[in-house]
């Protein structure tokens, strides 16, 4: 009965099918409630169906922000969801029958832990290692809406022919980003539709997007002026012999740690660790890297289009295109290079003024500026 | 290797001794929906944004142009010549053996020999291992690319893949990261366990101290006895590393293993879905060596089975032998 009862993925075909047709008056109610984080007992399944694709409505309607506020909406209420879910068929009991579950995650197939090849002894050593019961098996592509929305790496899974191996907790959690990766990409593909009824619900969503909104970092705005005469010239565009080294490796680490200033930074730093909002990387400290990138002769990305990835994967973020605060740490956020590596690397780029004289990795340069200019502000006031 | 072909050279290859069936059946059947480039003259595969209709219409081309390097797309698109429509790209594996990080022979950065084409081929054979048993894939091509391996996966599971997926499995069968969980005798944990074992009896002092591995895990891991300890030990998960190398040591260790791993694997051509690579059946130039599909791998030898019937003549005649 539970499983008639409540509308996990709104994108099944269940979902789809009860979502169909007049939109019952209480759905909007509803609608609301799960933007709010309630979940209202007693809702019919037909009903809960509608009040979700209501909610996917209006997000497209309020935007791109809208959108990912909905995803988090989604995951709120597919999270109690779950929980009542479970609950009802007895979680916690020892009664309780994990395979129950199987029937319950609409679109989404769970197989016996002996589809692995899995036996019950390899089973009580995971357990026993990892601290969680491996109950299921999954195809391994079931994985990747997680995989790609950086909630799971295949490398603390266990793989066998072909099937992973999960914990209830974790088949949940695979479950979730597979729902929210189809809800997201439902709503992008939508063709925004005005209404009153969606109105309220966009209103709603628009505004839990900006309590969510993220706080910019506290490292302070880029001072061109007072960088050091390695990068100014890399600003400018260097010649091919050159351009690796001095935009993927030089510029990309010196603008990115001059940026960010990050405190009591370690060699095991992550970006993520130092800024909340992806927008820090790829609004502030990525533009000034393609522009010097473009400025070269030839142009860096001309020819070399990969390099892109390889600017991010400097970053932290491994080889990808988009970069995400998920994926930072996926490869090391590379230092800047001192001075003498640069000097050996690129001479040519080595242009020492006075204030070269007295540090030994550009970084200090910029920053020792900085302060000195700070320092002289204040006095003046 | 054997120095480099002559626009001469080149000709004969494609007028006497190319045929369309060198081109493998996995290429064959979606020719039209490649995008082809050509590399004219040495230069690079600038010539791009082509598609061949039919196996004869390559043919034709390549007699025309006689190129210096043919190259397809590992993605399928439905307008080839524009690169729009894609639809899927094969995962593919590169590994090319003068690249490669640690090397039993003594060749310098960039050359390469039977020994180290060998290392390559069994690197090639691990990740094949690897894709077959944990992630059930079934159609893989080995082709050999002139101076290394392509791994050409081309089951449905693999083609709709992004990037993002693309780089998680390349991880994974690459073992290019440290696991959090080391004892299990399956899965991603014996997986790596496996990678080290293979490298730990290659890895010299001056690696090791590189990766900063402290001096008495140095001592242990480069006398016999004790790299013997830890090599059986590691069967059994790696307690052995933290108990004969104390915990830095065994961290370090890692560390430099997960990074060689890392670097045996050219991590771009994986993860570039829009990546053209170096047709089969074609002439690599720069080493006069045909790039071809491999059927039998195991006892593939580039060196004798990859070789055109010019540089046969060119040596019979004593021309000259080069290595590159």
């Amino acid at each position: 009965m539970w499983a008639r009862a409540r509308v996990l993925n709104p994108l099944s075909e269940r979902a789809l099918r009860l979502a169909s047709g007049d939109v019952p008056p209480e759905a909007r109610r509803v609608a609301l409630d799960i933007v709010e984080g309630r979940l209202r007992e007693g809702a019919t399944a037909r009903v809960q169906a509608h009040a979700l694709h209501l909610v996917m409505r209006a997000a497209k309607l309020a935007g791109e922000p809208g959108i990912r506020a909905a995803e988090d909406v989604l995951r709120r209420y597919l999270d109690a969801a779950l929980q009542e879910t479970l609950r009802e068929l007895g979680w916690g009991r020892s009664s309780f029958d994990s395979s129950l579950i199987e029937g319950v995650l609409e679109g989404f197939e769970l197989l016996p832990l002996t589809k692995a090849g899995v036996d019950t002894r390899e089973a009580r050593k995971i357990a026993r290692v990892t601290g969680e019961v491996p109950e299921f098996a999954v195809h391994w592509r079931q994985l990747m809406p997680a995989v790609r929305r950086g909630r799971l790496r295949l490398t603390s899974m266990f793989l066998r022919g072909g099937y992973a191996v999960l914990s209830l907790k974790q088949a949940l959690e695979c479950y979730t980003e597979f729902v929210l990766e189809g809800c997201a990409g439902f709503m992008r593909a939508q063709e925004a539709e005005e209404g009153e009824e969606l109105e309220e619900i966009a209103e709603r969503l628009r505004s839990i997007s900006e309590r969510h909104a993220v706080q910019r970092v506290e490292g302070r705005a880029l001072k061109p002026e007072l960088f050091p005469p390695c990068i100014r010239a890399t600003l400018e565009g260097v010649g091919s012999g050159l351009r690796n080294y001095a935009i993927t490796v030089l510029l990309t680490s010196f603008i990115s740690y001059a940026r960010i200033a990050p405190r009591n930074a370690n060699r095991n730093a992550r970006i993520a660790d130092f800024v909340d909002d992806i927008r820090v990387v790829t609004e502030e400290i990525l533009p000034v890297i393609y522009e010097a990138a473009e400025r070269c002769s030839p142009p860096l990305f001309q020819d070399q289009p990969a390099e892109r990835m390889n600017i991010n994967y400097h970053l932290g973020f491994g080889l990808t295109s988009e970069p995400r605060l998920e994926d930072s740490g996926r490869s090391p956020w590379y230092f800047v290079p001192n001075c003498e590596k640069v000097r050996r690397e690129a001479p040519s780029l080595c242009r020492m003024d006075r204030e070269c004289r007295e540090v030994k990795n550009p970084l200090s340069y910029y920053f020792r500026k900085r302060y000195a200019k700070r320092e002289g502000e204040q006095g003046v006031r | 290797m054997f120095g480099e072909a002559s626009p001469e050279e080149r000709r004969r290859f494609y007028t006497e001794e190319w045929r369309p069936s060198d081109v493998p059946e996995f290429i064959l059947r979606t020719l039209s929906q490649r995008e082809f480039g050509f590399d004219r003259t040495g230069g690079g595969p600038s010539d791009r944004y082509n598609r061949m209709a039919s196996v004869e219409q390559l043919q034709g081309v390549l007699r025309r142009l006689a190129p210096y390097g043919v190259y397809s797309s590992v993605s399928l698109y439905s307008v080839p010549e524009r690169r729009e429509g894609w639809l899927g790209a094969e995962l593919v594996f590169d590994v090319d053996a003068k690249d490669l990080p640690v090397r039993g022979c003594s060749c310098a950065r960039g050359e390469v020999c039977g020994t180290c084409l060998e290392e390559a081929k069994q690197h090639v054979l691990g990740i094949a291992e690897v894709l077959r048993d944990d992630f059930a894939l079934e159609e893989m091509h080995f082709v050999y690319s002139g101076r290394g391996y392509h791994l050409r996966v081309t089951d449905r599971e693999v083609m709709e893949l992004g990037s993002r997926e693309r780089a998680e499995i390349l991880d994974y069968v690459a073992a290019g990261v440290v696991p959090e969980l080391t004892e299990l005798g399956f899965g991603y944990p014996a997986h790596f366990r496996r990678r080290m074992q293979l490298l730990l009896p290659r890895l010299s002092e001056e690696m090791l101290r590189d990766a900063k591995v402290p001096k008495k895990a140095r001592e242990v891991l480069l006398s016999r006895e004790g790299r013997e300890r830890v090599l059986r030990g590691l069967k059994g998960g790696t307690g052995v590393l933290t108990e004969m190398l104390k915990k830095r040591g065994a961290e370090r260790l890692m560390e430099l293993v997960r990074r060689i791993n890392a670097e045996m694997v050219d991590a771009k051509v994986t993860v570039d879905v829009k990546r053209i690579l170096r047709l089969p059946g074609s002439l690599h130039s720069k080493v006069s060596m045909k790039c071809m599909l491999v059927r039998k791998i195991e006892s593939f030898d580039p060196l004798s089975q990859a070789v055109p019937r010019f540089v046969s003549e060119r040596e019979s005649k004593g021309i000259y032998k080069q290595e590159i």
